[in-house]
């Protein structure tokens, strides 16, 4: 019987130390159903890379810009497919429906430069993959620079006009060159190559903005330093 | 008969492990090739001008319209056509440094590209090649890069031969190189208009409003085998948001069927 009961705690211990491991870093991958183009494909891609990479990765279809707003601040990975502008993403949801760098229209927004005191220092990397995600607006301010102020790792956004076709296949390429141990330069310029060549052209992706280290990876899985 | 299946067997032996040799040789995947990797090595030896430098294999790739072996150094990257030889795309990381402060007017730096691409480029001076765009695009942290593009054009209709090199802003460095090459299989006369080409493109993308809308004619190798001319439509505008919007729609400028890619 004591024998029994050791046994049990042992294996008790093991299973706590490898589940531990393996869920200890989180990450949240983002698409949506928009009235024009559909990212959740693209994103449950990316969903499974960042779970092949060792991180316990949650696929969001279709939530609202809250509950993504809500999530970055536990994330380890964050990484966003879908619309955006300068200084902004956005969610189909109506009502609270972006996230932007700064505090534009209060209540209406969740900005980036509203999480302060440390709540983004665990995030590795925050990716925007979205037309203009990468600029500055006179007033929604910049979501990569704000990220970055408030702890991220790196963040990376786009400064140009995306074709959806073409970004929704970048951002499973860059997911998957992350995969292979690749720095995260390395696999955005990779993914906007083989963009080029799958999809008959860059399509906006070659001008991908990157905020912090530029040469960090993220596999194995990681939180932000 | 006893002789036969001797014969046979002994035949079947021989394909089989060449075809164990075949597959050592190009890698993981079943990517048909006309050169060896050790060829594709010495080819970019011969692109960079190092005789000597170490070249490793990572993998091969299968592109819709062509093969390609990946090899780099510690810090390059290169394609090379498993077909042709030909050094397709070359990326150097080391570029990079220093590339975030823009010393260089675009004029010189379009003089470095433009002889680049003409030392690099097989054909390049005997084509009617054109510079279709020129830009800085600002990579943040990752630098700065002067991008220039080259097509050949050929009655209006955009060629599978295009050369595409960046620079670095600051020394006038090659970060990039991508050089596609093909020859013309079909015939380059549309039979669809570029209006109606237009208004196809229009039906599909219905939710972009404020829409500008540019198309060219443009051979594409859909797969190895297959070329085709199409009418690349590019509408840009914006959501119902406001949010920016870009879709490029493919249409057959032979049928004015919408191509998916």
């Amino acid at each position: 019987m004591r024998k029994s009961i050791s046994l049990l705690f042992a294996c008790t211990i093991m299973c706590m130390f490898f589940t531990g491991n393996a869920l200890a870093y989180t990450a949240y991958s983002y698409g949506t159903l928009y009235l024009d183009i559909d990212t959740r494909p693209a994103a449950q891609n990316v969903n499974s890379r960042l779970n092949s990479i060792g991180y316990s990765s949650s696929y969001q279809p279709s939530v609202s810009a809250a509950t993504a707003y809500s999530q970055m601040q536990n994330a380890n990975v964050w990484f966003f497919n879908g619309h955006g502008g300068n200084g902004y993403i956005a969610f189909y949801n109506p009502g609270y429906r972006y996230i932007t760098g700064t505090l534009h229209n209060p209540p209406y927004d969740n900005a980036i430069s509203q999480l302060t005191g440390g709540v983004l220092n665990d995030c590795a990397l925050a990716v925007f993959v979205a037309c203009g995600s990468g600029n500055s607006d006179a007033t929604m301010g910049n979501l990569l620079d704000q990220s970055q102020m408030n702890g991220v790792d790196t963040a990376l956004g786009f400064s140009g006009v995306l074709d959806a076709a073409k970004s929704d296949y970048w951002a499973q390429q860059f997911a998957y060159y992350l995969d292979q141990q690749y720095s995260i330069y390395n696999a955005a310029a990779q993914a906007a190559t083989d963009t080029y060549y799958n999809k008959f052209g860059y399509g906006g992706t070659n001008t991908y903005v990157i905020s912090g280290s530029i040469g960090a990876t993220i596999d194995p899985a990681r939180a932000g330093w | 008969m006893k002789k036969l299946l001797i014969i046979l067997t002994f035949s079947l032996l021989i394909v089989g492990s060449s075809i164990l040799v075949y597959s050592e040789t190009t890698g993981k995947t079943n990517v048909k090739s006309s050169i060896s990797v050790d060829d594709a090595k010495d080819n970019v030896r011969k692109f960079i001008e190092l005789p000597t430098a170490e070249i490793n294999f990572r993998t091969s790739k299968a592109f819709p319209a062509e093969s390609i072996f990946e090899l780099n150094t510690s810090d390059s990257t290169f394609y090379v056509n498993t077909k042709t030889g030909e050094i397709e795309y070359a990326r150097f990381d080391k570029s990079i440094q220093g590339s975030e402060s823009v010393k260089l007017e675009m004029s010189y730096a379009k003089d470095i590209a433009s002889k680049y691409a003409i030392k690099k480029y097989k054909g390049f001076s005997n084509m009617d090649m054109q510079l279709i765009f020129s830009d800085l695009i600002d990579h943040g942290d990752a630098g700065k890069e002067y991008v220039f593009y080259w097509n050949e054009i050929i009655n209006n209709v955009y060629t599978p031969n295009s050369v595409l090199v960046t620079i670095n802003p600051n020394n006038g460095e090659i970060i990039t190189y991508i050089g596609s090459h093909g020859t013309v299989k079909i015939g380059i006369t549309p039979q669809i208009e570029k209006e109606k080409a237009i208004n196809i493109a229009e039906g599909q993308t219905r939710n972009i409003l404020n829409q500008k809308i540019d198309a060219r004619l443009q051979l594409i190798n859909i797969n190895e085998s297959t070329q085709k001319l199409i009418w690349v439509v590019d509408v840009k505008g914006n959501w119902e948001d406001n949010t920016q919007a870009f879709s490029e729609i493919l249409v057959n400028a032979e049928n004015g069927e919408v191509i998916p890619y």
